[in-house]
């Protein structure tokens, strides 16, 4: 066993790995498969360790509600926002409104200012300054709660320069000859626009476009500039090739910092850029440019968010590429950030989200003013392949270890994490060379953030393991795929999926978390997998989503104030959920195809008035002790319900089955269905069962049924119906003789009518 | 819309369980404490809206 160093940032590959002083740079060229062999351990160097940015105020107790529609707003100063129903603000709350006509001013990020009523409110800027509006606005548009998507700052750690978006700075960039400046009301990361410039291929180098600021801004107590860019149309020149001015003049001329637009890996994709000076920035900045050095024909570029950052050595220095986050035990997810204005530090998802997109997700979890931290990462360059490959498996018993967060001055100890971010959202964090490389693998303490999938493990992937992983604002944050996997805890959150479990056979995973995702949260599918904890909360769909995985146990299962269900299953067999609860979901549980299978529930508490929907007859909720209490278990149908109770009991049983048909799709042919006992016979000799049956109304068919076919001798259904009156106890009782010993299973049915019930307790049988 | 209440119990978990009639059918909901009755015409409007998805989204897979 060997153990190698492994260094992004100091590292190079033409060194030997065995020493700090001679750390390797990269998975794919340091730690090539000639080099590495079972068995042995490659350290990877921490990212910074997380530093105060002092109290922040974080709100996400209840996830995001949904929006509401807006009836009309003022063209006042400030705008008064009327709603179609309740909007549920308070001041001092964050709201997005998109869509709204008439007073397209309203539109954007704000705060909440005074609440006139349910039904109406003021928006404010940021800095608590009003906005204005610019026409009256029609019923159109929505306005969302966004309360839980900002963490306010006890005071601002950033400058605006210029917000590309916000009210008040919607003014266009002004374009120099061959070149277009308009607002873009389709991307943008701040506020409701970004700021478009069109190069023509007429155009050469130099000025492009310039905005003058509303005022000179003294920017000497910062040191770094962030903004996010994305290139749009044209060819991706390199890094450098267009650069970001401040400048000291009103138009752009004489420029005092310049920051270089990094190169692209694609268009269409986001990049927050951050420049670090070293120096104290210029006292008197008065506009922003957008300058081109090298002529790569027609080109398109949107800017947005541009802010000035304080000294990178200042502890409480954040900017648009830092994560910010609690740093404790309980909630140690550090969250990417969509955009700063003033104090608001809104939290993102994926790169390409608006912030007024209703299913940016924010931040769930608990209500406080704490201590609030960031946290800086590794930067690797754009990219739409895999920034850290895997060149080689281990074999059973000699794993290949890559251990992510040694110290970052000598990496003797593990102390911390390493986050590598991919910035544009394309790529994948790591992965093997082949689909089969990760086999045998360890990751631990290796975290991503914006790439397209974080963690793959390929399809031919046996016996790898991950000890503890972080990945954020991916498309697919950890995505295993693969046999015999071994998971310590995934936390997948605040990305379009959170941790994907997917067509794998038996893995072991011992907590997974997929939180603040735009789609489901966590997949907990595959096959013979066993899950200790789950938790799936404030995601845009469902919380836990069993998508054609069967046999799957899940110990524990938390699901709160998911958009759609805590539990959605889609094609899902015989899997098992021993506790937990669901929580503000549209429904506890959700069957979502005609044949979407069966769960089976312990102990397990669903808070919501809604427990199960299912469009499928053929999809059943097992709920033994519902609600985590004695004698009241319970099987959800699609058409009815049978539960376990104590009102209606025939003695000497202590418990009766009620049978509530709800739908008239309950029939003959598909009835509510209990098996209420298995009868083991012997041959050529009469079985007689009977059972206690009682109904609350003659419309109601009771039925004690042995389905035929179940054993020799006995191929067609052999079943009686009650016939007593109403609120009446009965005796059913069936006889049959089967030529062969077997096992048959004997049920009680149930039909007819949307509003009886029927009660069946006191099975017994006799043979002779 | 109005839904009508069908019936209602407490079941042994303490929770009232209300049944109200849907398009023909019933459907039963289950709160904490006894609710006012606009809260159960919310929850059963809410109930619709969801199946329409649902519906919708099976009838229209992706």
């Amino acid at each position: 066993m060997v153990t190698y160093y492994l260094d992004f940032e100091g590292g190079n590959d033409a060194n030997t790995g065995l020493s700090f002083a001679q750390r390797w740079k990269t998975f794919a060229s340091g730690a090539t498969a000639a080099r590495t062999a079972p068995g042995d351990i490659i350290r990877v160097m921490a990212s910074p360790d997380p530093t105060s940015i002092g109290n922040a105020t974080w709100a996400g107790a209840n996830g995001r509600p949904v929006s509401v529609l807006i009836a009309s707003s003022t063209n006042a100063t400030p705008i008064v926002v009327t709603t179609s129903g309740v909007h549920g603000l308070v001041a001092g709350d964050y709201v997005t409104i998109s869509g709204h006509s008439g007073n397209t001013n309203a539109n954007g990020v704000w705060k909440v200012g005074t609440v006139g009523s349910t039904t109406t409110f003021q928006i404010l800027q940021m800095d608590g300054t009003n906005t204005t509006g610019n026409g009256t606005g029609t019923f159109s548009g929505s306005a969302q709660k966004a309360t839980n998507c900002i963490v306010k700052l006890a005071s601002p750690l950033t400058q605006n320069i210029a917000l590309c978006g916000g009210l008040g700075q919607k003014p266009t960039w002004t374009a120099s000859t061959n070149v277009t400046c308009t607002q873009n009301i389709s991307a943008y990361k701040e506020g409701y626009t970004s700021s478009q410039t069109a190069i023509a291929a007429a155009f050469t180098t130099g000025k492009a476009s310039y905005y003058t600021l509303p005022s000179s801004l003294n920017l000497s107590s910062y040191q770094q500039v962030s903004f996010w860019v994305q290139q749009t149309a044209g060819t991706i020149g390199a890094a450098g090739a267009v650069y970001l001015a401040l400048c000291t003049d009103t138009t752009g001329n004489t420029v005092a910092h310049t920051c270089n637009i990094p190169l692209f890996a694609s268009l269409n994709t986001w990049i927050p850029v951050t420049i670090d000076f070293g120096s104290n920035l210029s006292t008197g900045i008065q506009s922003v440019a957008l300058y081109v050095v090298t002529d790569n024909g027609a080109q398109t570029f949107l800017i947005d968010n541009i802010i000035a950052c304080k000294a990178s050595s200042s502890a409480d220095s954040i900017s648009l590429q830092s994560l910010i986050g609690k740093n404790t035990v309980g909630e140690p997810e550090f969250y990417p950030i969509q955009s700063i204005n003033y104090d608001a530090v809104m939290l993102a998802n994926i790169n390409s989200m608006t912030p007024v997109d209703t299913t940016l997700r924010g931040y769930y979890g608990t209500n406080e003013t704490v201590t609030t931290y960031k946290r800086e990462t590794i930067k690797q360059p754009p990219t739409t392949g895999t920034s850290n490959t895997v060149q080689e498996g281990g074999s059973a018993g000699s794993l290949i270890t890559y251990s992510g967060g040694w110290n970052r001055t000598d990496m003797s100890t593990q102390t911390g994490q390493t986050w590598f971010d991919l910035q544009a959202g394309t790529g994948t964090g790591l992965a093997g060379a082949a689909t089969s490389t990760l086999s045998y693998v360890r990751v631990d303490l290796i975290n991503f953030v914006r790439c397209a999938t974080g963690y793959q493990a390929g399809v031919n992937t046996t016996n790898s393991e991950v000890g503890t992983i972080f990945c954020t604002a991916c498309t697919s944050s950890v995505n295993f795929v693969g046999s015999n996997m071994t998971v310590g805890s995934a936390y997948g959150y605040n990305s379009a999926n959170g941790v994907l479990v997917n067509n794998v056979g038996a893995a072991s995973v011992t907590f997974m978390k997929s939180n603040n995702n735009t789609t489901s949260g966590g997949t907990v599918s595959g096959f013979s997998c066993r899950y200790t904890t789950v938790i799936a909360s404030n995601n845009a769909s469902s919380g836990a989503l069993i998508n054609q995985g069967s046999r799957n146990s899940i110990s524990t299962l938390t699901a709160e104030y998911n958009a759609g269900s805590g539990i959605l299953i889609s094609s899902g067999f015989g899997n098992t959920v021993g506790g937990g609860s669901t929580t503000g979901n549209t429904s506890g549980i959700s069957f979502t195809t005609v044949n979407s299978g069966q769960i089976y529930l312990s102990n397990f508490v669903i808070n919501e008035a809604t427990e199960v929907t299912t469009i499928g007859y053929a999809s059943a909720a097992y709920s033994n002790r519902h609600d985590n209490t004695d004698n009241n278990s319970w099987i959800f149908y699609q058409n009815g319900t049978v539960n376990q109770q104590t009102s209606v009991v025939d003695s000497p049983a202590t418990t009766s089955w009620k049978m509530s048909p709800t739908n008239s799709n309950a029939n003959a042919v598909n009835p509510i269905m209990l098996k209420i006992g298995t009868v083991v016979c012997a041959a050529n000799s009469a079985v007689t069962v009977t059972a206690r049956m009682q109904r609350d109304n003659a419309g109601l068919t009771m039925r004690l049924i042995c389905p035929g076919g179940q054993i020799s001798g006995v191929a067609n259904d052999v079943s009686s119906d009650m016939t007593a009156a109403a609120n009446t106890w009965e005796t059913v009782s069936i006889s049959f003789t089967p030529t062969k010993a077997g096992g048959v299973d004997i049920y009680a049915y149930a039909f007819g009518g949307t509003t009886f019930n029927g009660y069946v307790c006191n099975l017994t049988a006799s043979q002779v | 819309m109005t839904y009508p209440i069908i019936d209602w119990e407490q079941d042994v978990a303490g929770k009232w369980r209300i049944r109200v009639a849907i398009d023909g059918a019933t459907v039963m909901f289950k709160f904490e404490d006894w609710p006012d009755d606009e809260v159960v015409q919310a929850e059963a409007a809410r109930y619709v809206a969801v199946m329409r998805e649902q519906a919708d989204a099976a009838s229209n897979p992706e």
